[in-house]
């Protein structure tokens, strides 16, 4: 009797809990995941949203559907969004964000993105990525010999990344940079250059995340050196001054591939002003020289000489960066560490301080190999 | 109602035979009316002149024995003996019986029943020969390195078998006698010198409060004797193998022989004895290891991976990788069900295939596959009713369940697989770790001859890790498992082999 | 009452019962808390916290040494009368009933935020009845068998974590001490909810096999519970910027929202549905603690029947009422405050009523 009893009790929960399940049911086919976000203000400063989502089905030769339209926030638009595509939208599989230039030129943009921090189901990984240019060039670009333009995208990120080329910030990163006052934000960048996409390098926001500066791919690479970031494997390649030129050659190209570099960082403060001291040292790999050289010899003035343009390249770096109050290196997180008294002072401001910093550089670079050819 | 006239004149329950043998024959008439299959054989026994009866059944008994090695020497005229004497007759085992229900036992079990006249004994000669089929590798556990021999129907000869593996005074022996009508032979066989005497004592017991007409076989045994048998877990591990019976009685469980029955029942064993096959100590200690890790994985797999599916395409389709998204939702954006209706859809063809193949004879079993095949590899993919990673997953989970060494847990795992296929379509997830975690507490409760299923897991013993989850080198495995609470627990002391020197 | 033979448990499932009662879920909040408190100067509090936890664990073994009878309940009963006897075991379920209650709200809500936000609490909360029921009716050795195989199972979590060191930034737990040491020490009052769960040696000790090794299992428990503490801490520190780390409720489930595998996008869906698992170790422990003490109180044979109430009663209760996560704060506050009391004082104040009542006693004896 008892056990017929728990039997029917049990039964009736389990029928309880049928009936009260599947609300968060979604089927893969009913979403509609956009996989690429856009974000960007017309002419007249109003916000758009821009997403690509894919097409399901085998029958239809596009891969994906763009959706667009006016809004005031992200999730404001969601019903909009809804509107434009057959599933329900779903921000769950973005792949990258895409910032285009109009937006990054106000401040505090940042603030649009809080949904993707709020809505636990919403990715964080998503690739940061600034368009020199605007939003719609890209997402309607669709190129019929590429794949979908957000794997496109994130893979192009995500490999140059792995040659310090550019920097695959994700939002959750972006988000970290933001929050961090000794550091300020640093995202890649795109341009749309003959109606093909083309990564530009880096773009450096202010501490409000404002555009401050572009990087190229080589001082991107810089950068990254100095962020103690760099992989083994990136190439810079420099003019070796006093090297014959027959154009329309230009015969005094060198190029090297770096080993593991060895940056260290010293922080001091002195007369008010923060001070570092750089120092990288790496190996390197010869990849190229135009002109004739005899390595086994000449070896090392040819490393004097790199590392003295090398030197002369960062400085100039640095220089660009103070000029337009950003810290990518992340020097404030070194003063903090270091120099925590004097730090606290300035950390509301710490750009402003590291503009006024001064900071040497030393670079020694010691050529390991030579490739198979003398 | 002739139950009742015949009980009249039916003998008592220890009731002893009469002397004179006229009565004994009216007596057994009654007893065994419409028998034919019973033979009376009376005739005067040449030595001692006495009148006497030979009883036995046809076809339960060994005819050229009894022609041979009964009838003829009894019918040999000799040298002239009085009535009393010794009988001359060419069998071994001759069992003296006067109890009527005893001679009746007897008979029936497939000896020859003699009758003499004036002796208030009778003679059981054992010339039982039932038909039997002859040894053959067995069928469920296929071996590539172990022996070639299972056990048959009949429990003298697989008790041979397995003493061949033991030969040692300390094996002994329990024989039951099991079901009203069947009175099967039940044997209990286990090392005296390791079995621990409670868990003995307590299947023993089990299996005398058995009281049902006839066990036909081994498996009814064990859901009787179950601690559990609401359970979907088997708690005890049926084998047709007499070296892996051997193995495990020298791991201090206890075998139970049943008559009439293929198969011989183990006790105690815990979850991963079903993970654990003979040829594991035939091949490398290395390769050992790593198939029973397989074999935990595709436990894994078996139970969980269309659940898994289930929710992965129904509520968190964020976890899916990007370019398997677009492949998937590809292939699923066609098909017309739910992920769970298509998942059982496919599941429930495959056990239809499944059980298809078991009962039909070889020849007409291959279309059966090649059906299958085709119909759940091609057709259903390309009318666009299912999708092909579905098609992929059964197939999967079909592979991993066949990898697992034992019947009765694959098929707890094929009931296991829709309960979270189930919870899976319900609460994504969270239903599958709530399934898994039931499946884990009633683990932990679960008990096999009163010793915790879940060992060495649960309670965590890692001594006996490496002979469950892994396969340690044989050199190391010089303790008997502690789930068995063997009396003796050192099995051996061997040292890793010398690197020989040159 | 109770037989401690035939429910034995081993110094391992001692060791796990104890400490998956303290990390469960109050892990999930604890960086943020240190944050909160200290910056990245409340890694530091854990070390005091730890000490803190030795001493007060090592009296309550001292308690469970000096009581004579076979739980404490008895002894209690014995030296204050039946009364108060009752009334302890009364605040013992109660208090258990409150940490259970913390971490079955606690774990929905979570559930709710990360992966069901549409699913009604009472639905998550009666799925997660099922087994927790089923394990608590089998007492101690169930339960520790439980915690047992949980912590097995579980053992490669943190290795996960490891992947995030790949952006890590050292140099953000630096300067040490930077704003002087009062910060630390206002930093170990969050250690203190993490910590609770050390009482629970008061039901246990009696079923423990080797009470001998009671204090060195003890000690291992905690030191597990501290290891790990430190460990995620670490882990979140030098992953999120210092004033980041305060924005995160749960930092130790957002960190793994950044964890990327080829295989598979968002690694923190299953993790959380696999983190039930550590989760559960608090709440099914409590539940049989709970129902135990109310047994006591009622002068049950045993703890089913007031199990049994106690789930029916979560499960239509929940129904009716789940807390927000603020309130759900709020509960863990006062937690936090009935906790202290209850594991860091009461025993203190148990030990010297028994220590001075055996030396009375015996002066009235002689």
């Amino acid at each position: 009797m008892r056990r017929t009893k728990t039997c029917v009790c049990a039964i009736l929960a389990a029928v309880c809990l049928f009936a009260t399940a599947c609300s968060d049911q979604l089927y893969l086919e009913n979403a509609a995941t956009p996989l690429a976000l856009g974000m960007d203000l017309d002419k007249n400063d109003k916000f758009h949203f821009y997403g690509t989502v894919p097409v399901f089905s085998k029958n239809i030769r596009k891969k994906s559907q763009e959706i667009a339209g006016t809004a005031e926030s992200l999730r404001q638009s969601r019903s909009f969004q809804d509107a434009q595509t057959a599933g329900t939208i779903q921000g769950r599989n973005y792949q990258v964000i895409l910032l285009g230039r109009r937006l990054l030129q106000h401040d505090d943009w940042f603030a649009m993105l809080d949904v993707l921090f709020r809505d636990a189901r919403n990715t964080i990984t998503d690739r940061m990525i600034a368009v020199d240019g605007s939003v719609t060039d890209v997402i309607y670009l669709n190129p019929p010999d590429q794949p979908l333009l957000p794997i496109l995208l994130r893979g192009m990120v995500d490999t140059k990344t792995k040659r310090s080329e550019t920097y695959s910030t994700t939002a959750q990163e972006l988000h970290r940079q933001f929050f961090d006052k000794g550091v300020t934000p640093y995202i890649a960048e795109i341009k749309i250059v003959n109606k093909q996409v083309q990564l530009k390098g880096s773009a450096l926001l202010d501490a409000k995340g404002k555009y401050a500066m572009s990087l190229n791919a080589q001082e991107t690479i810089l950068l990254n050196l100095l962020q103690k970031q760099a992989d083994p494997g990136y190439s810079l390649s420099f003019h070796i001054p006093d090297k014959p030129i027959k154009p329309p050659f230009e015969t005094d190209m060198f190029s090297f591939t770096g080993g593991k570099p060895k940056t260290k960082i010293k922080t001091g403060y002195e007369n008010g002003k923060f001070k570092f001291d750089i120092h990288i040292k790496t190996k390197i790999g010869l990849s190229e020289h135009l002109f004739p050289f005899n390595v086994a010899q000449d070896a090392k003035s040819l490393e004097k000489q790199a590392s003295a343009l090398m030197e002369k390249q960062i400085e100039e770096l640095i220089q660009k960066m103070q000029r337009h109050k950003v810290d990518p290196i992340g020097l404030g997180v070194y003063a903090r560490a270091k120099k925590y008294k004097q730090y606290i002072k300035v950390e509301e401001d710490w750009p402003e301080a590291f503009s006024h910093a001064e900071v040497n550089v030393k670079v020694k670079l010691s050529i390991s190999a030579m490739g198979p050819v003398k | 109602m002739t139950n009742e006239q015949n009980g009249k004149e039916k003998p008592e329950p220890g009731e002893v035979i009469r002397l004179s043998l006229d009565e004994n024959l009216t007596i057994l008439r009654k007893l065994f009316s419409d028998t034919p299959d019973l033979f009376i054989r009376t005739f005067t026994i040449k030595q001692t002149q006495e009148q006497a009866a030979l009883l036995f059944i046809d076809g339960l008994s060994d005819q050229q024995a009894i022609n041979n090695d009964v009838l003829r020497p009894l019918q040999v005229p000799t040298e002239a003996g009085k009535p009393g004497d010794e009988l001359m007759m060419n069998v071994g085992h001759i069992v003296e019986e006067s109890c009527w229900s005893q001679i009746e036992i007897s008979i029936l079990h497939g000896s020859s029943v003699l009758l003499v006249d004036g002796r208030d004994k009778a003679y059981a000669l054992g010339t039982g020969g039932w038909p039997q089929r002859a040894i053959e590798d067995p069928q469920m556990e296929a071996s590539l390195k172990g022996a070639h021999q299972g056990f048959v129907e009949t429990s003298g000869q697989n008790i041979a078998m397995m003493r061949r593996y033991i030969p040692n005074r300390e094996l002994k022996m329990r024989r039951l006698i099991v079901g009203r009508r069947g009175q099967t032979n039940v044997t209990l066989v286990y090392l005296e010198d390791v079995m621990n005497p409670k868990l003995l004592q307590s299947l023993e017991e089990r299996i005398q409060k058995v009281d049902v007409d006839v066990i036909l076989n081994t498996g009814e045994l064990s859901e009787l004797i179950e601690d559990n048998p609401y359970s979907l877990f088997p708690q005890f591990v049926l084998t047709e193998r007499p070296d892996s019976a051997a193995s495990q009685i020298l791991q201090g469980r206890c075998v139970v022989i049943v008559d009439r029955s293929p198969s011989a029942l183990v006790a105690p064993v815990s979850f991963y004895s079903y993970f654990q096959s003979i040829d594991d100590y035939s091949t490398r200690w290395s390769i050992a290891t790593f198939l029973r890790l397989l074999r935990l994985f595709a436990f894994i797999t078996a139970a969980f991976l269309p659940a898994f599916f289930i929710a992965v395409t129904s509520f968190h389709i964020e976890i899916i990788p990007l370019k398997l998204l677009i492949t998937l939702g590809d292939s699923r954006g066609q098909v017309p069900f739910p992920p769970f209706v298509e998942a059982i859809i496919m599941e429930i063809t495959l056990e239809m295939l499944r059980e298809a193949g078991v009962r039909l004879p070889a020849p007409v079993g291959q279309t059966v596959g090649i059906v299958g095949g085709i119909v759940l590899g091609q057709a259903v993919v390309q009318a666009g009713l299912i999708s092909n990673v579905m098609v992929i997953v059964v197939a999967f989970t079909a592979i991993s369940s066949f990898i697992l060494p034992n019947y009765d847990m694959v098929a707890a795992v094929r009931l296991i697989r829709f309960i979270l296929m189930v919870l899976a379509s319900l609460f994504g997830f969270v239903g599958i770790i709530v399934g898994l975690m039931t499946m884990i507490a009633h683990l932990l409760t679960l008990k096999s001859l009163g010793m915790p299923y879940g060992s060495p897991l649960a309670p965590v013993r890692f001594a006996d890790w490496k002979d469950t989850i892994i396969r340690a080198p044989l050199w190391l495995l010089n303790k008997r498992p502690t789930g068995t609470l063997a009396k003796q627990d050192t099995t051996q002391a061997n040292e890793k082999p010398k690197e020989g020197k040159p | 009452m109770i037989n401690t033979e035939k429910n034995s448990i081993t110094s391992m499932q001692f060791i796990f019962i104890i400490s998956g009662i303290q990390i469960s879920v109050a892990v999930l909040s604890l960086p943020r808390k240190l944050a909160e408190a200290a910056g990245t100067d409340g890694l530091l509090a854990l070390p005091l916290g730890y000490l803190l936890n030795l001493l007060c664990g090592y009296i309550i073994i001292m308690v469970m040494r000096k009581s004579s009878e076979k739980t404490l309940f008895d002894t209690v009963s014995k030296t204050m009368g039946t009364w108060v006897g009752k009334g302890f075991a009364l605040l013992m379920a109660f208090y258990f009933l409150h940490l259970m209650y913390d971490g079955l709200v606690r774990a929905i809500l979570i559930v709710k935020t990360w992966l069901m936000p549409n699913t009604q609490g009472y639905v998550l909360l009666i799925l997660l009845l099922f087994p927790a029921y089923k394990i608590a009716l089998g007492g101690p050795r169930i339960l520790g068998r439980y915690a047992e195989l949980v912590a097995v199972i579980s053992c490669w979590l943190p290795f996960v974590y490891l992947f995030t060191l790949k952006y890590a930034h050292w140099l953000n737990l630096l300067p040490l001490f930077k704003d002087g040491f009062l910060p630390v020490l206002t930093a170990v009052k969050a250690t203190i909810y993490p910590s609770l769960g050390i009482i629970a040696v008061f039901i246990f000790y009696p079923y423990l096999q080797k009470k001998e090794k009671a204090v060195s299992s003890l000690i291992i428990s905690n030191s597990i519970t501290m290891f790990v503490y430190i460990f995620i801490t670490t882990i979140c520190f030098v992953y999120y910027s210092p004033h980041e780390s305060t924005v995160y409720n749960d930092p130790i489930i957002s960190i793994l929202k950044t964890i990327e595998f080829r295989f598979i996008e968002r690694i923190e869906i299953p993790f959380i549905s696999f983190y039930l698992f550590v989760f559960s170790l608090v709440w099914i422990p409590c539940m049989y603690i709970a129902s135990f003490c109310m047994s006591l109180v009622f002068g049950l044979s045993d703890h089913r029947l007031p199990l049994r109430v106690l789930v029916i009663v979560l499960a239509i209760g929940t129904f009716f009422y789940l807390p927000t996560y603020n309130q759900s704060d709020k509960i863990e506050l006062w937690l936090a405050r009935f906790g202290f009391g209850m594991e860091y004082i009461l025993p203190g104040l148990l030990l010297i009523y028994l220590t001075l009542y055996k030396r009375l006693h015996r002066r009235a004896e002689s």
